[in-house]
């Protein structure tokens, strides 16, 4: 089953200045369970999307379905199974973290100790009774993740949840998130940390422009943009590649390294030509695939379709 | 109803009504503490006092160039002088055995203290819906309500019901406390002539229609605010609306008053003889215009974007 389901979603925002395409024909799909990365530079339309998804901001057209509903006409039929922060956490500045949690749950008549369990879980409980002016950006994050957990949603959609977190605090709601969707719960996320996301996520999403330019599992999408290649280091760097070359195989040095164009299996290749021109190893391994330079390359593009 | 139970504890819990209401409370305590303090049962003191007081406004009108007016002058006021009554320069001369003083808090004046009240009220009603809505959208809280409850026009409803409500009750009690009060001053120090069961009807129907226009002027403030998305622009217009443009309107065009804001406010809580309606018929129309200003802030609420 499909959590979200998005065809050709369109919102366009007209204002004085004219007309701002957000979202030009979205399509994506996250199943069921897992945690699903969606990424995409500022301004390609996450935060719309996670809007119109929740029915904060009304699509200008296409459609979208979430846990099996119009989010337009019957969000109020599945909103108890969803948790959510749109943007950085909202709270009443003078109110304790605690008050702004109880003011929340009882819309959802959810007590106070849920109020109290999703406190301990995204560890605010010490400072549970301080007003949230004190608090500090990584803890006003906290609370709006103990927030969304309070409904204990089957869906948690995030946007940017470790924004404003130390070090230390991105470890523990990647850990909490992981947990999340270890539980069979279906973790929806916005992000920029790409690394973080490559850590974190099942699956991902990359929008650019208010479009999918790819998504899938993860390793997928890093396969689906990323040419095998190997890193070649000997102490000549100059020497190595222009034997390379000579032999026919494609090579350039490049940031301390020789990229050659080969697959791994083509590394027998590859230690022949150098030691026939008597130039020896110091390193060799295929060169690793990261969600960065896939995303840089995919939103750099704006005619690339989904894979 | 759950809601409407959520609104008053979200309304309850806010900083900006405590303090309101603290202010309030102090004031009313003030005022009977201040009436308590006036009010005594010695004539004699009283009338001297009052004698001595005209007799040197009349002084001082002769020294100031002023001449006695031939005698039988106009009939003083309560009589007392009217120094330079005349306007010419001529000053009368008191008629001191015709001044008495009657130092008592009268409790049969007990309705026109909370139709003064009143006013105050509604000031401060308008003022608590406008930064109640307000303060929701300044600190994006309504987008947690929003991921919550996502039905708008319940939300709508709710919010401005809660503050109206609120208003009238909170209005309500600091009415029956000054009352409460008020009648303890007019036992122990006062007087309770004129303390009758028509009396007793008369000051609870005040005290009602003062607070039910609190209420009311809370919703048009909230309905404002739910428009304008911002407690200081809602204020600000319903400042002009109520003090320029009624103002003008009315000094303009005297046929106008009858349908303004102000004027049917007064009518309804005062219902005095020279009211533009009746309190009934000014009652209806506020009613009237406090649904068009309901129906205008869920309209707007419902059809706009939430950020």
């Amino acid at each position: 089953m499909n959590v979200i389901e998005i065809e050709g979603l369109r919102k366009e925002y007209r204002s004085r200045r004219g007309r701002t395409v957000a979202l030009a024909g979205l399509d994506l799909i996250v199943p069921e369970g897992g945690v699903f990365g969606f990424l995409g530079p500022n301004g390609s339309g996450k935060t719309t999307t996670i809007r119109c998804l929740l029915g904060l901001v009304h699509p200008s057209g296409g459609r979208s379905r979430i846990l099996g509903v119009d989010p337009t006409r019957e969000l109020h039929r599945v909103i108890a199974r969803i948790g959510s922060i749109v943007e950085t956490p909202a709270a009443f500045p003078t109110l304790s973290g605690r008050k702004n949690l109880t003011l929340a749950a009882a819309i959802d008549g959810i007590g106070a100790k849920s109020v109290a369990a999703a406190l301990e879980r995204v560890g605010l409980a010490e400072r549970a009774d301080d007003p949230v002016k004190a608090y500090s950006l990584g803890m006003r994050q906290r609370l709006g993740i103990a927030a969304a957990l309070l409904k204990d949603p089957a869906l948690v959609i995030l946007d940017e949840p470790a924004n404003g977190l130390d070090p230390a605090g991105i470890v523990e709601v990647r850990e909490l998130l992981r947990s999340l969707g270890r539980e069979g719960r279906t973790v929806f996320i916005s992000s920029h940390l790409l690394t973080e996301v490559q850590q974190l996520c099942d699956r991902v999403a990359i929008l650019a422009r208010g479009r999918c330019v790819a998504a899938g599992l993860v390793h997928d999408v890093l396969n689906s943009r990323h040419a095998a290649r190997l890193l070649v280091r000997v102490d000549d760097l100059e020497r190595g590649a222009d034997a390379l070359c000579g032999a026919g195989i494609s090579a350039a040095v490049r940031g301390g390294a020789i990229i050659v164009a080969l697959e791994a299996v083509d590394a027998p290749r590859v230690t022949r030509t150098l030691a026939d021109r008597g130039l020896y190893l110091s390193e060799l391994r295929p060169q690793e695939a990261d969600l960065e330079r896939v995303f840089l390359e995919l939103t750099r593009d704006p005619e690339q379709v989904s894979p | 109803m759950s809601m409407l139970r959520v609104e008053l504890g979200r309304f309850r819990s806010r900083r900006a009504v405590r303090v309101f209401a603290a202010l309030l409370l102090l004031g009313v305590i003030a005022g009977a503490n201040l009436t308590f303090a006036h009010s005594n049962r010695d004539f004699a003191g009283a009338t001297a006092r009052e004698r001595s007081h005209a007799t040197s406004e009349y002084q001082a009108c002769l020294q100031s160039e002023g001449k006695p007016a031939p005698r039988p002058a106009e009939e003083p006021v309560q009589g007392r002088s009217k120094s330079d009554a005349h306007g010419d320069g001529t000053c009368t001369e008191p008629n001191l055995s015709e001044i008495h003083a009657d130092p008592r808090f009268h409790v049969k004046s007990l309705a026109d203290v909370l139709s003064n009240l009143s006013g105050s009220l509604i000031i401060f009603g308008l003022a608590l819906g406008a930064t109640f809505v307000g303060a929701e959208w300044h600190h994006r809280t309504m987008t947690v309500t929003l991921t919550s409850e996502p039905r708008r026009t319940r939300v709508a409803i709710a919010k401005i019901a809660a503050c109206s409500v609120a208003v009238f009750a909170g209005a309500l009690a600091l009415l029956a406390l000054l009352s409460g009060l008020l009648v303890v001053v007019a036992v122990f120090r006062g007087t309770t002539e004129g303390a009758s069961t028509a009396w007793l009807s008369h000051v609870v129907s005040v005290g009602s229609r003062g607070a039910a226009a609190a209420g009311l002027a809370a919703a048009l403030g909230a309905s404002v605010a739910f428009v304008a998305r911002n407690t200081a622009f809602a204020m600000g217009a319903l400042f002009v609306w109520m003090s320029v443009i009624e103002g003008f309107a009315s000094h303009l065009r005297p046929g106008s008053r009858a349908w303004l804001i102000r004027e049917n406010a007064a009518a309804f809580v005062a219902q005095s003889a020279d009211s533009v309606r009746s309190g009934l018929a000014s009652g209806l129309l506020l009613a009237v215009y406090g649904a068009l200003f309901v129906c205008m802030a869920v309209v707007t609420f419902r059809r706009r974007d939430v950020a």
